[in-house]
């Protein structure tokens, strides 16, 4: 184990040396490759049993950082390894096209990123979390910024570093709480001792983390950094951020909230649950109304991350109200969840890439018939696009099942008040599932099928195999654990009952090796579902082929009606005119700003030019950050005051400090 | 391996039935109307006609628009496997559940509205985009329907929803507000009047019809059939919710039982009808406010449920 665990440090260390160091990029990639496996073979063991608790030396004695890898930590570990896998492959031909300076950048920056992940995952103790947190935010801000001579990119870099940063604040001091009270910086010994925590400071705790956490999970208020800064980095980068690095939160918020501080009040799970519900309905609300492709699949990791929320907050509700089942099927659902949004979303991201890379761009309105032009590619997008809505026989639709099995649970056992949280999670679950399906009909739809609306999309051609196999290799993981949802269900529910300390509460019945059967009321989905759908659609087909063929004339291909003309190729529906309902009917959240200025010649009815403009409120931006940014400035306009320059006056600030310290602390 | 039997059984069989339910509207309709109006078969003969007449596709469509309409009816047929139509619990019930039959209808509409901006027209991609959201705000409405019987079952597995429904009082506020949602649920997901007009090919009005304008010939037949079976599915999944004695609650004779069922499914049918002659079409803008009044009727019930209000 711990030589599996140099070995992955070396490779990812070496990884890094050969971008910054070698012309030629094979070396690099390979090397990350190598430390990718190197993990996941190490997550891998620790699944099957294995335990590994080592302290690396820092310094004397004291200054070591402890790393393990109990079962939540591999299962992270091994989802953070196997997509690095598959993006490394991705990036490696990706950047070829690359300026050779920002090629070295990425090359060198990228197994960097993958390895202070993995070790936030890995870590046992506050150091360790803290260096590795640290450097996470640093290297992904650092790739944010590859392309750093564009000035929207500077800014988008700028609020990533703020946000991660006040993150992280609160996150140090949730921690120094904690080590203050348990006088310890040992995960374990956090976890034995903050139960018997005075309740408020739990409590501080706990907000403290969910803040810090939040804002790197990019949960509602705390996500306008997230569709700003994912877009602007390399494809594969925004593809790790968003499928990997937000996981890398949930995983904090589940360490904290459920193994360290345990069962607390009710109104935290409320909280998340509230904050979740938020989160999926305002993040699949504005990827509707955007049309940059990458900046669409980024408000789509805010819904997800809302989703995620949903369950871990009914868990945190079934754990406070003492019921066990319901708080490990919850869990199951926000983890099966997590993988499943590492899955498709990194698919996206990497399909987004290729868009680009093929010269189409990130516009869905410059789009068009990328289908016939880039299968594979378009094969890719098509099974992630229908997963990440929810639909089955696709993953996406396995944990939002789950999702609904515990909140339906939640409504039938948890009493009257609790039931009507249930049913607004419900409610809202099923909202943001009929609109992300609307978001994804539109990006397929616009994307890929119908006729290329530009130039450049009339030439695209499918990109290196090495960038469609991994995207590929996404795709059928998608499908696969959407027919076999026992396959994950099962190890994840004992995971989570590991995790919430429930482990006799679950019944060898509960899960099966490939049906998701759950513990009450008999509702269950397995492949006997999906079997007789696909018996069903094959069986049809073949009716539809055979049978006819005898009857009538052969299929012919002809133009399509277009009330007598010809239909140009900006007649067809584009992503804007697609979303024009959603930003009628959702008009007070959109708040939506719109110019018509019409030109004609003669008379009104003739017209030479029409321009449009439409965009719609950044309400967040306004009237939430504003406000903030205005206090903060203010504040600090207050505080400049402080320093005149008077050197006699910086004298009596330090004897007042002086005396004041001397007074109270002793 | 008689399950299976059974499943297959069930699957032809409603096949067979479902364009004689929309013959039965569309009389029910016409007789409302003062017309004379066709006959109660025509749906066969019109879908005969379709399947002997040529294809023919647009120039820029892809695979995804010929193997749409086979998705879409296989899909529909899938979905009717686990909803209990005459017997309780359904062939397949025990695999798929409330969740998995909304998913399954969910993803019938994915493809064809796909489908739909496959053709580069921009008829097509008008009828996606107004079906996705008509889709978008019928789903909570959908979820909300089963919720007061979710709550009371503890469950969403179809055999626990249709016995919670059938043990709980007949004449109660809590159906009674589930009936008027069921009867709007109903009406959107067939795609009636006044959220869509199925009689109609006037451009700015079509819903459903604008995304499926490319279509002819057996293509064609396969989609109406797919959208007569989920039309009878619809009918299926709001009276086992509802109304659903016969399937559920009350014991019959087996050899009464079919045929109480079936007259149930006419009834509701011919009410479908009158309630489709009963309404005007109203502006697109508007049917949110029509679908959310559904949803929250029945979030209304799921709360009276839940304090007790019976």
């Amino acid at each position: 184990m711990i030589w599996l665990l140099l070995s992955g440090l070396g490779a990812y260390g070496l990884a890094a040396l050969c971008g910054a160091c070698l012309r030629n990029g094979r070396l690099a990639t390979l090397a990350a490759l190598a430390g990718g496996a190197a993990f996941a073979a190490l997550a891998v063991l620790a699944l099957l049993g294995a335990r590994l608790d080592v302290r690396l030396p820092l310094g004397p004695p004291p200054f070591a950082l402890r790393l393990w890898t109990p079962p939540l930590s591999a299962l992270f570990v091994l989802l953070i390894s196997g997509v690095g896998i598959l993006a490394s492959v991705y990036g490696g031909a990706y950047v070829a096209h690359f300026a050779e300076q920002k090629r070295r950048a990425v090359l060198t920056l990228t197994p960097l990123f993958l390895l202070s992940m993995t070790l936030v995952t890995l870590a046992a103790d506050l150091a360790a979390f803290l260096i590795a947190w640290e450097a996470m935010s640093l290297t992904s801000y650092a790739l944010v910024m590859t392309d750093g001579e564009r000035p929207e990119v500077v800014r988008a870099g700028y609020v990533y570093l703020v946000m991660t940063h006040v993150g992280a604040v609160c996150l140090l001091a949730a921690f120094l709480l904690l080590t203050g009270a348990t006088g310890s910086m040992d995960f374990t010994i956090w976890a034995g001792a903050a139960s018997a925590l005075a309740p408020g400071l739990r409590s501080a705790i706990f907000v403290l983390v969910l803040l810090g956490f939040g804002s790197k999970a990019a949960l509602v208020p705390l996500h306008v950094w997230l569709p700003r800064a994912h877009p602007v980095a390399p494809s594969h980068v925004s593809g790790l951020m968003s499928g990997v690095m937000l996981k890398v939160a949930v995983y904090g918020l589940i360490l904290v909230g459920f193994t360290v501080l345990g069962p607390g009040p009710l109104w935290w799970g409320l909280l998340v649950l509230a904050l979740g519900v938020l989160s999926s309905v305002l993040g699949v609300l504005y990827a509707l109304a955007e049309h940059d492709l990458k900046r669409l699949l980024a408000y789509h990791s805010v819904e997800n991350v809302g989703i995620i929320a949903m369950g871990l907050g009914v868990a945190l509700i079934g754990q406070r109200a003492h019921l066990p089942l319901l708080a490990v099927v919850a869990l199951t659902a926000a983890l099966y969840h997590t993988v499943n949004h590492a899955l498709f979303k990194t698919a996206l991201f990497l399909d987004a890439g290729s868009v680009q890379y093929a010269g189409v761009g990130r516009n869905l309105d410059r789009m068009g018939g990328l289908l016939a032009r880039m299968p594979w590619t378009g094969v890719s997008l098509l099974v992630a696009a229908a997963s990440i809505s929810g639909l089955p026989p696709f993953n996406g639709f396995v944990s939002e099942w789950l999702t609904y099995q515990s909140l339906v649970r939640l409504g039938a056992r948890g009493g009257p008040l609790l039931a009507l949280c249930a049913f607004a999670g419900v409610l809202a679950l099923a909202l943001t599932g009929g609109l992300a399906a609307a978001c994804f009909v539109k990006v397929s739809g616009v994307g890929l099928l119908g006729r290329p609306r530009t130039e450049h999309a009339t030439r695209a051609r499918e990109v290196p195999p090495a960038m469609y196999v991994p995207a590929l290799v996404l795709a059928g993981l998608c499908l696969g654990l959407g027919l076999l949802p026992g396959v994950l269900a099962a190890p994840f529910a004992a995971l989570a009952s590991g995790v919430l300390h429930a482990g006799s509460v679950l019944p060898q019945t509960a899960t099966g090796a490939v049906l998701v059967t759950l513990p009450w009321g008999g509702a269950r989905i397995g492949p006997g579902a999906f079997a007789a759908f696909a018996l069903a659609v094959a069986a049809t087909a073949a009716l539809a082929s055979a049978a006819g063929r005898r009857v009538r004339p052969a299929a012919e291909v002809r133009a399509p009606w277009a009330c007598g003309g010809e239909i140009g190729l900006l007649s067809q529906y584009s992503a804007t005119a697609y979303a024009k309902p959603f930003r009628q009917v959702f008009g007070l959240i959109y708040r939506p700003v719109r110019s018509v200025q019409v030109e004609s010649a003669v008379h009104p009815f003739f017209r030479t030019r029409v321009e449009y403009q439409g965009e719609i409120t950044p309400v967040f931006d306004r009237y939430v950050y504003g406000p903030v940014l205005t206090g903060v400035l203010a504040l600090a306009r207050y505080g400049r005051q402080l320093q005149s320059g008077s050197l006699r006056l910086y004298l009596g600030y330090i004897l007042v400090t002086l005396v004041l310290l001397l007074t109270f602390v002793r | 391996m008689a399950m299976w039997g059974a499943a297959v059984g069930q699957a032809l069989a409603v096949l067979l039935v479902a364009p004689l339910v929309h013959g039965l509207i569309q009389r029910t309709k016409a007789a409302l109307q003062g017309r004379h109006g066709p006959g109660l078969l025509q749906p066969y003969f019109t879908l005969i006609k379709l399947w002997r007449r040529q294809d023919i596709r647009p120039t820029p469509a892809s695979w995804i628009f010929v193997a749409a309409p086979r998705l879409a009816l296989g899909i529909v047929v899938a979905a009717t496997l686990s909803v209990p139509l005459l017997w309780n619990p359904a062939p397949l019930g025990w695999d798929g559940d409330f969740v998995v039959v909304v998913g399954l209808l969910a993803l019938e509409r994915y493809v064809l509205s796909l489908a739909g901006l496959d053709t580069g027209t921009p008829f097509g991609g008008l009828g996606s985009s107004r079906e996705s959201i008509v889709g978008a705000l019928v789903e909570p409405a959908l979820f909300a329907l089963a919720l007061p019987w979710m709550v009371l079952a503890g469950s969403t597995a179809w055999p626990a929803l249709v016995a919670a429904s059938a043990s709980a009082t007949p004449a109660s506020v809590v159906r009674f507000f589930g009936l008027g949602a069921g009867l709007i649920v109903s009406l959107a997901e067939t795609g009636r009047l006044p959220v869509d007009n199925p009689d109609t090919h006037l451009e700015l009005t079509m819903i459903h019809e604008a995304m499926l304008l490319e279509y002819s010939g057996p293509q064609l037949a396969l989609i109406s059939l797919a959208q007569m079976t989920k039309q009878l599915l619809v009918l299926a999944l709001v009276a086992d919710l509802l109304v659903p004695w016969g399937v559920g609650g009350l014991a019959l004779p087996p050899g009464v039982q079919p045929v109480a069922v079936l007259a149930k499914w006419a009834a509701l049918a011919a009410g479908l009808g009158v309630a489709e002659s009963l309404s005007a079409k109203l502006r697109f803008f508007r049917l949110p406010g029509y679908l959310g009044a559904a949803a929250a009727l029945s979030s209304a019930a799921a709360v009276l449920q839940v304090w007790g209000v019976r």
